[in-house]
């Protein structure tokens, strides 16, 4: 379970602070689908970063699985993030060098997982994404839809009990964005925490509970049935 | 994991094969030229290292003061080494060694052998020369013995076997013949001691005698241990005064031994080597300096293309956080990355030193093999060399690439990577380097072309020196007549030895001095011919003639003549005397040569630039080891085959042999020459290594700001207007190197120049040549890039955003 208490990030650049988060409380239960909205800049993407490990708050706890993660180093986050959390970015995040195979086997190197295993897992990874007969593509030999695959192939093959889902389809075709949001389905029915920043609102259809956010503040929640 | 980052860096290396290319050859240039001169520095370091005794060998040099005139020399009389040994019983043996030249027959073959050393049997206890065939201990025993070289005994010999072969052999002592008793490894390039051919001591007739004086042998001691250095040093001044009967030094003169230790001779030594010039540890520090240089030099132009693609490789560092990538992972990838192109660099590097090394020995005038790199302790060195590259290129890109946030990259595009003003820095250091390197380049040529167009005093240009021995000088009028039956001949002359340097020291006392009293001249024995042969100017009085030379003896020691004497305008003032007023005075030269002064010449330049022209004193005697022969220039080749033929039906025991004075005048400076090639052939590389990293990084920027220039094209900014934009940032830099560079320079040309007595200013020209040079190559390699950018199509540059 994930649950944030009072949670501020403010951003001081030369001349302005922003205040991007401004006393976010929020709970994700295991097995939950929780999709975030709001207007651009309100801070979304912030609070997803944080609630990935990706980046501190300013102020407040943020309470990861019984611990609290708020004031850990880099490196600290490192280590509870990889094999816990798998991400999916707007933009893919592909590595360019690395063939469609080896992006995905990329968090399993960092596991030190042994090679069998590893190969068994990319390979299952990859056959649910249905990328297997791509696995020796570059990334700029796929098309958008494909890259997201991988991308979501590569978060999910270190069986990471939380995914973190940033405007996943925001690069994509309503077809192609279809596709990605039934692969994300999928997977939370298979029990995995999906946490989710989208601009659609039939993106946000799929999820449990829909989070608004405004100038740094949740404003509403609603919950599906 | 390690698979992973192999894979990434070569593909890398791969994709972006303009920037793979500038890092990995401007890194395999720049470890190319620091191997090269690495070797050349190691090789100078590693003199005389082999010799297994060397801590407990020490050469010998002799110190003497003569009313004030301090003088050192390599060399010491015979008796020094066995004296030595009876006297001290700290000292386990001695060996003299003596230099000599020699013509060696052997059937009907003939050799001119110049590395003829006579040695003491005790030679081989002494040092490490390994003796392959031959008993150590009889070798060099009895006189008229020989060991050869290997190589000496392949060329006589070729496979057979040359024990107990007998040679006839032709020294300035005359005829006889030797029985090789031995055959020795050749002796190695890092050695100070250098033969071909090893005689014995006891064939000379001085080996009979021991003498304080006719100081001709280098003479080393092995010492028991090392540490009886010390205390042997301090005994020797006290016991040569205990002996001061025996060598004639009383009052204030005297006369002592320094004792050296073997491995500091080369390097270390203020009195010259006995066998080959000493190095010179300036030069060391001058080719070290420029080898690190260099290298720096091609490690920023790694620091910059990599720090400048950093931006590249953003995104990547993020996605590898976000995947749970630790820092030190990381960095250990990056500077991985900076080991495997280092290692490939290396690896061409290698490649091209070993192209690079006929070359290099020519310019370093060394022979230096290749195989000397496959050495364990200078592979050790080598791949040192490479760990050390990687980590100074490396680290800094790696930390700039560690140092990425992912949620930053991640975002989205990446414009700036923070390392800007480093990254200027660095070209401004790498320009300076330049700067300071072709400004040095300038100073170092000007100095020698002045030296080369000075007027010397004396013509040197077609003048040949040939050569000659007791036997020439028998035949030197005959020889004379038959030259000069060639038009091309205009003077020929025998000498002692090439007035490029005269080296002989005489004491010289005006007639009317005390006899105690003398001044330290320089001397040159020569012939009728010599001062119209060499076209010196006389200022007063008249030349020597050959009734001169008659009164004069043909052989040192027949006393009862009368010299005519030639001095020169500096002795001339050393005496007190006006060039006219000098002219029929009474002078001695030493104790057996009594006589007058017949005329003055005009000051020339008998010695290196590099001091003072000194007192000089030209006197008739029938004796020398050099012929010189003027020629008039024309028809050269067919003047000398001439000679040759001449030559050989009246000299037939000799073989022609012949030089030119300008080359020998040219030897002198032969340290300065190699260092002005050396500096030009690394200024010139420096300036293309620089050049290679600023194309790479004006490529990289103009690329990135592609898009700028595409929008200000669109709002139209003329073709001139964009290269200017582009180039100013890196003239800027380059300007500001120049104006760094320029006094260091400055600095240390005139503290290189004032070892000469004789030499330029610093033309203020020399700055801005270099400047000029410096801004016009980065200007033109900067604007390549700048151009194309100019010239793309505003609209097609626009759709790469
Ligand atoms: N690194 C940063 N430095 C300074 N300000 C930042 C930084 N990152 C975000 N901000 C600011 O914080 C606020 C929230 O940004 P955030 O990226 O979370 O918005 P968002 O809701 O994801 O917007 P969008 O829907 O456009 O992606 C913005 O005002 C933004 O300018
Ligand atoms: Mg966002």
């Amino acid at each position: 379970m994930l649950r944030t208490t009072n949670l501020q990030k403010v951003f001081t650049t030369e001349e302005v602070e922003t205040t991007a988060l401004n006393g976010i409380d929020m709970e994700i239960k295991d097995g939950e689908f929780v999709a975030i909205m709001g207007p651009s800049g309100c801070g979304k993407s912030t609070l997803l970063n944080i609630l990935g490990l990706l980046d501190n708050p300013s102020e407040g706890v943020y309470d990861f699985y019984g611990t609290d993660v708020s004031k850990m180093s880099e490196r600290q986050r490192a280590q509870i993030r990889k094999g816990n959390i798998g991400f999916v970015f707007q933009s893919f995040n592909l590595i360019d060098e690395l063939t469609v195979y080896e992006n995905v086997e990329l968090p399993l190197l960092y596991l030190k997982t042994p090679p069998n295993e590893r190969k068994d897992r990319v390979e299952a990874a990859l056959t649910r994404m249905n990328m297997m007969h791509r696995r020796n593509h570059f990334p700029q030999q796929l098309s958008g839809g494909q890259q997201q695959r991988t991308a979501i192939a590569r978060a999910v093959v270190a069986t990471p009990k939380t995914i973190l889902a940033d405007e996943p389809t925001g690069n994509l075709d309503s077809k192609n964005g279809e596709e990605v949001m039934n692969l994300l389905r999928q997977l939370n029915e298979g029990g995995t925490t999906i946490i989710m920043v989208t601009h659609s609102p039939y993106d946000a259809g799929f999820a449990h509970r829909i989070v608004n956010l405004f100038d740094g503040k949740i404003v509403t929640e609603k919950v599906h049935v | 994991m390690i698979k992973n980052y192999f894979r990434i860096a070569f593909r890398n290396l791969w994709r972006n094969k303009t920037f793979s290319f500038i890092t990995v050859f401007g890194l395999a240039v720049g470890l190319t030229c620091c191997l090269l001169l690495f070797m050349y520095v190691s090789h100078e370091l590693s003199y005389d290292n082999f010799q297994q005794k060397a801590d407990r060998i020490v050469r010998v040099t002799m110190e003497y003061s003569l009313d004030g005139n301090v003088g050192k020399a390599p060399v010491t009389g015979t008796k020094v080494a066995p004296e030595f040994v009876r006297a001290f019983p700290e000292v386990e043996a001695g060996v003299r060694l003596m230099n000599s030249s020699a013509i060696v027959r052997h059937g009907d073959q003939r050799f001119n052998e110049k590395r003829v050393v006579y040695a003491d049997s005790s030679l081989f206890r002494v040092f490490s020369f390994g003796l392959l065939k031959g008993n150590p201990q009889t070798a060099l025993a009895g006189p008229n013995q020989l060991v050869l070289s290997k190589s000496t005994a392949r060329k006589y010999f070729g496979t057979e076997d040359p024990l107990g072969k007998v040679v006839r052999v032709d020294a300035r002592r005359g005829e006889s013949d030797y029985t090789i008793t031995g055959v020795v490894e050749d002796a190695p390039l890092n050695s100070q001691i250098k033969y071909d051919i090893l005689a014995s001591f006891s064939t000379l007739d001085v080996s009979k005698r021991e003498e304080w004086w006719s100081a001709n042998y280098a003479t080393y001691l092995l010492l028991r241990t090392p540490e009886a250095l010390a205390g042997l040093k301090a005994k020797v001044p006290g016991y040569m005064k205990s002996k001061s009967a025996e060598t004639e030094m009383v009052g204030n003169n005297y006369l002592s031994y320094n004792l050296e230790p073997l491995r500091r001779v080369h390097l270390h030594s203020e009195v010259e080597g006995n066998f080959e010039p000493n190095g010179d540890l300036l030069y060391i520090y001058i080719f070290g300096s420029i080898a690190v240089l260099i290298l720096i030099i091609a490690c920023v132009n790694y620091v910059n293309l990599a720090t400048t693609r950093a931006v590249e490789r953003a995104q990547e560092v993020g996605v590898r956080k976000v995947m749970g990538a630790l820092p030190t992972q990381l960095f250990g990838q990056f500077i991985g990355e900076s080991i495997i192109i280092t290692f490939i660099a290396l690896l061409l590097g290698l490649l091209l030193s070993s192209l690079a090394l006929p070359l290099f020995n020519q310019l370093s005038d060394r022979q230096f093999s290749f195989n000397q790199w496959l050495e364990p302790a200078n592979l050790l060195v080598v791949v040192g060399i490479g760990v050390v590259v990687s980590l100074i290129a490396g680290i800094y890109p790696a930390l700039v690439l560690t140092r990425y946030q992912p949620v930053r990259v991640l975002k989205g595009h990446l414009k700036t990577t923070g390392a800007g003003n480093f990254r200027r820095t660095l070209i401004v250091f790498q320009f300076a380097i330049t700067a300071f390197l072709i400004i040095s380049t300038f100073v170092v040529q000007n100095q020698l072309k002045y030296i080369q167009n000075k007027k010397l005093g004396y013509d040197k240009e077609h003048v040949v020196i040939l050569p000659a021995d007791r036997q020439v000088g028998e035949k030197i009028q005959a020889l004379k007549s038959e030259f000069k039956q060639n038009s091309s001949v205009q003077q020929v002359s025998m000498a002692y030895e090439s007035p490029v340097f005269v080296k002989g020291g005489y004491a010289m006392r005006r007639s009317d001095m005390p006899e105690d009293q003398y001044k330290m001249v320089a001397g040159l024995p020569v012939d009728e011919d010599f001062v119209k042969t060499m076209g010196l100017r006389i200022l007063a009085g008249s030349d020597l003639t050959r009734q001169d030379m008659q009164l004069a003896p043909v052989m040192f020691g027949d006393t009862a003549n009368y010299y005519h004497f030639i001095i020169n305008e500096a002795a001339a003032k050393e005496l007190g005397w006006t060039p006219q007023q000098a002219v029929g005075q009474k002078i001695d030269m030493g104790q057996n040569r009594k006589g007058e002064v017949k005329a003055v010449v005009e000051n020339f330049h008998f010695a290196s630039m590099r001091d003072k022209i000194g007192p000089l004193v030209i006197f008739p005697e029938g004796y020398g080891n050099v012929v010189l022969v003027k020629l008039s220039g024309s028809q050269l080749t067919n003047t000398l085959q001439f000679m040759e033929n001449k030559w050989n039906t009246l000299i037939p025991s000799r073989p022609f042999e012949y030089e030119f004075l300008d080359q020998e005048f040219n030897k002198l400076y032969a340290t300065e020459t190699r260092t002005g090639r050396i500096f030009s052939v690394f200024a010139f590389l420096s300036i293309f290594l620089a050049c290679l990293g600023l194309f790479g990084l004006s490529a990289y920027t103009t690329a990135l700001r592609t898009k700028e220039i595409g929008i200000r094209k669109v709002l139209g900014a003329s073709i001139g207007s964009i290269v200017a934009l582009l180039s100013q940032e890196f003239l800027k830099l380059v300007l500001i190197a120049i104006v760094i560079a320029s006094p260091l320079a400055w600095y240390a040309m005139d503290r290189w120049l004032q070892d000469f007595t004789y030499r330029i200013d610093i033309p203020w020209w020399t700055f801005l040549v270099a400047g000029v040079l410096a801004v016009g190559v980065a200007l033109l390699t900067v604007s390549i890039q700048s151009i194309k950018a100019a010239l793309m199509n505003p609209v097609k540059s626009l759709k790469t955003e």
